[in-house]
């Protein structure tokens, strides 16, 4: 007997008021008192305060919605074409750096691997000093996370890492390095592995699980297969939404055109879409902010090869981290995961073909790999990419990798091989078209320092898209205010990961959740008054 | 099939194209005028049954299918080459129209006969070109110090790769043994 409630099967049974914009027939023009671009961590919980504190919200969402019962199949073809943006293959636009972004109700919540880690006290002190973010303080952000972790149930994982993790651990430890146990947004977990395909047990507390069915239990409208073309601007701010339904293969615009009126705008649609839709826009920006700062905690990895089996591909993907390295005195900082290692998602790493991709995937069961998350951003020489529009107005993402990166990427190859080869690898390979399977740490350090870093030649990869629209009290250096309030357009704010004004150095989902809690509330105090 | 390395015969020597490679400007001026060329060519349609990829493109990833994924791909199973053409065709066709349109450049590029011979040294149609042919074809971009044909390299070799690592039939190739058969078999019962 299956054992998993269908969620939105028996919500819709009850009432709750979802439309399929592919289904319509006919112009509509839908009004409320806020409207929401956007169901991922910023949408999602902007939207359940904002249907809590008594306001009539609708959410708007791109994406398809998908539930439990499609995801029972496990499987990354199905995952990766329907539930992220670009069917998967969304890149930086030279192709150099491959991004991994959700595209469905819930957003990137539905297909995260689940890390829920707050923001660092030196990113929040940086974000004070540097951009004048008024109450980013931990003191005051405290309560927020407190909050989030409560409502998601996030947690440190207390069931043994799978051997890809438990391994990055080993490896840690046995240098005197720093690690711990990743918090994960979890409840009731079965230690799959297939967080990044859609939770198929309800499991991981994503927007789709918690926040969006509360908000439609109170009355929200989730309108999906929704594209906002553009914000109409007017004298006194956004005047409406203009919309393009989508069919039912979530691409092809049917041809009918949808209108939103709201009091007030709310925009989460990500750092790569909020950005793009206030450009189409022609939303005001007189400093030229906007499209600006756009960080990604660019990654690359390593791939050791163990005795033993590893079988990287079940188990909670994520569940150590390590920063040791993510402070350093000179230069950018990383942190130390691990990715899942099912088949599709670990080929790319490879960079290989022929008889050597036959031979490396032969042995994915014995595969371990390190990823390296650079903290970008905090630097002039690595302060992000930009979010740019073409004719059409399709989003592209231009990022740059300065010489002060590019060493940051260099000492990471290093520190993950010394990692697997303390672990006890019989190997360790760069992702970079020159590695190949070293067999001592010797080895391995020599050829890694005469790699050459250059795009396409090292494997590169995002799964961290945040800012475009930073958030500073100063309009000359920011698109909203501390509050997410754009800075010139009054009913407007930007609730989503495009307000940090530099990554993170975590996972961002928390910050997310932790930010919009505080400035939705704000939202809906101000919007109440 | 056999998969014996043949020598690139007719095509350029691995010599001659290092040295175009090495003298990067002519390459990216033969780049930039045969990009032109084909913005300027007839309209491109899908074969039957696809949304993205010409015929020709069929015949590019058919050639390039088992030359990328080695002996781990049953070149001989049409099901799985039929699956991994309609699977390379999705992956092209869900990219938003920018990415749509660099990959179009690339792949007419490909299919302009002086570009094939002179920058991939393949001198016949892909459907012709021999495996040795087409191996030296991905090594010589794989290896070239021009990052443009290195982005080449990673995105056919990306397509192809997912075209096969995607399907169920691939994972005895890669020691996947799947989803834990026993939360497939609890996830999938019938409600009681």
């Amino acid at each position: 007997m299956s054992t998993i409630n269908d969620i939105y099967a028996d919500g819709i049974a009850s009432g709750w008021k979802l439309i399929n914009a592919a289904t319509l027939t006919e112009s509509r023009t839908f009004e409320a008192d806020v409207v929401i671009v956007g169901s991922g961590a910023g949408g999602g919980t902007a939207a359940e305060i904002l249907v809590e504190a008594g306001l009539s919200v609708l959410m708007l969402e791109e994406g398809a919605l998908y539930t439990a019962a499609d995801f029972k199949d496990m499987d990354e073809w199905r995952g990766y074409t329907t539930l992220y943006q670009e069917g998967g293959g969304r890149s930086t636009s030279d192709g150099a750096v491959a991004i991994f972004q959700g595209r469905a109700v819930g957003g990137t919540t539905t297909v995260n691997w689940t890390t829920s880690l707050r923001t660092p006290e030196q990113t929040l002190a940086h974000w004070s000093q540097a951009f004048g973010v008024q109450g980013a303080d931990m003191a005051t952000m405290g309560p927020w996370f407190e909050r989030a972790e409560a409502r998601l149930g996030i947690a440190p994982w207390a069931a043994e890492p799978n051997r890809n993790n438990a391994l990055l651990r080993d490896g840690c430890e046995k240098l005197g390095w720093k690690w711990k146990t990743i918090p994960r947004n979890v409840r009731g977990c079965w230690n799959l592995g297939y967080c990044g395909m859609g939770c198929p047990t309800n499991a991981k507390q994503s927007m789709l699980v918690t926040t969006i069915p509360a908000a439609l239990q109170k009355g929200m409208t989730l309108l999906h297969h929704a594209r906002v073309d553009r914000l109409l601007l007017g004298p006194a701010g956004v005047e409406a939404l203009s919309i393009s339904a989508l069919g039912q293969d979530v691409r092809t615009p049917t041809g009918l055109k949808l209108t939103v009126r709201a009091r007030h705008y709310v925009l989460a649609g990500g750092a790569i879409n909020t950005p793009a839709l206030l450009l189409r826009s022609s939303a005001p920006d007189p400093h030229g902010t906007l499209g600006r700062r756009t960080c990604i905690h660019p990654v690359n990895g390593t791939l050791a090869l163990f005795d033993d089996k590893v079988n990287g591909f079940h188990g909670a993907p994520q569940s150590i981290y390590s920063d040791q390295f993510l402070w350093p005195e000179q230069g950018v900082g990383y942190k130390l995961e691990v990715p899942p290692l099912q088949p599709m998602l670990t080929t790319g790493l490879f960079g290989s073909h022929g008889a050597d991709l036959t031979r490396d995937m032969a042995r994915l069961d014995h595969a371990q790999v390190n990823v390296a998350l650079m903290r970008d951003g905090f630097t002039e020489a690595t302060a992000g990419g930009r979010v740019r529009i073409d004719d059409a107005g399709n989003p592209l993402l231009d990022y740059e990798i300065s010489d002060e990166l590019w060493a940051a990427f260099q000492r990471s190859f290093l520190s993950m091989a010394e990692a697997q080869f303390a672990a006890g690898a019989r190997s360790v390979r760069p992702g970079h078209l020159d590695g190949r399977d070293y067999t001592s740490w010797e080895q391995a350090r020599e050829a890694i320092k005469s790699l050459a870093m250059q795009k396409h030649r090292v494997t590169l990869y995002t799964a961290h898209l945040m800012g475009g629209c930073t958030m500073s009290s100063d309009p000359g250096r920011g698109v909203v205010d501390s509050n997410g309030q754009h800075h010139q357009l009054p009913n407007l704010s930007v609730l989503d990961g495009s307000i940090f004004p530099t990554s993170i150095g975590a996972n961002p989902q928390l910050s997310i959740y932790a930010f919009v809690g505080r400035n939705a509330t704000h939202l809906a105090q101000t919007l109440k008054a | 099939m056999s998969r014996t390395l043949s020598s690139p015969g007719t095509g350029i020597d691995r010599r001659q194209f290092l040295k175009l490679s090495a003298g990067g400007t002519a390459t990216l001026a033969l780049l930039g005028a045969s990009s032109q060329l084909t913005g300027c060519s007839a309209t491109v349609i899908a074969a039957p049954g696809m949304q993205f990829l010409t015929p020709d493109d069929v015949a590019l990833f058919t050639a390039l299918l088992p030359v990328v994924n080695g002996t781990a791909y049953p070149a001989a199973d049409a099901a799985v080459r039929d699956r991994a053409l309609q699977r390379i065709d999705e992956a092209c066709a869900l990219l938003q129209a920018p990415a749509r349109a660099e990959l179009r450049k690339l792949i007419g590029l490909l299919h302009l006969r002086v570009f094939r011979r002179l920058v991939c040294g393949v001198s016949t149609g892909w459907d012709q070109a021999s495996a040795g042919e087409l191996t030296a074809f991905l090594q010589r971009w794989r290896d070239s110090r021009v990052g443009l044909f290195n982005a080449g390299y990673r995105a056919l070799t990306k397509l192809a790769a997912v075209g096969w690592w995607s399907q169920a039939a691939s994972w005895p190739g890669s020691t996947y043994p799947g989803p834990p058969a026993w939360a497939l078999a609890a996830l999938n019962a019938p409600s009681a």
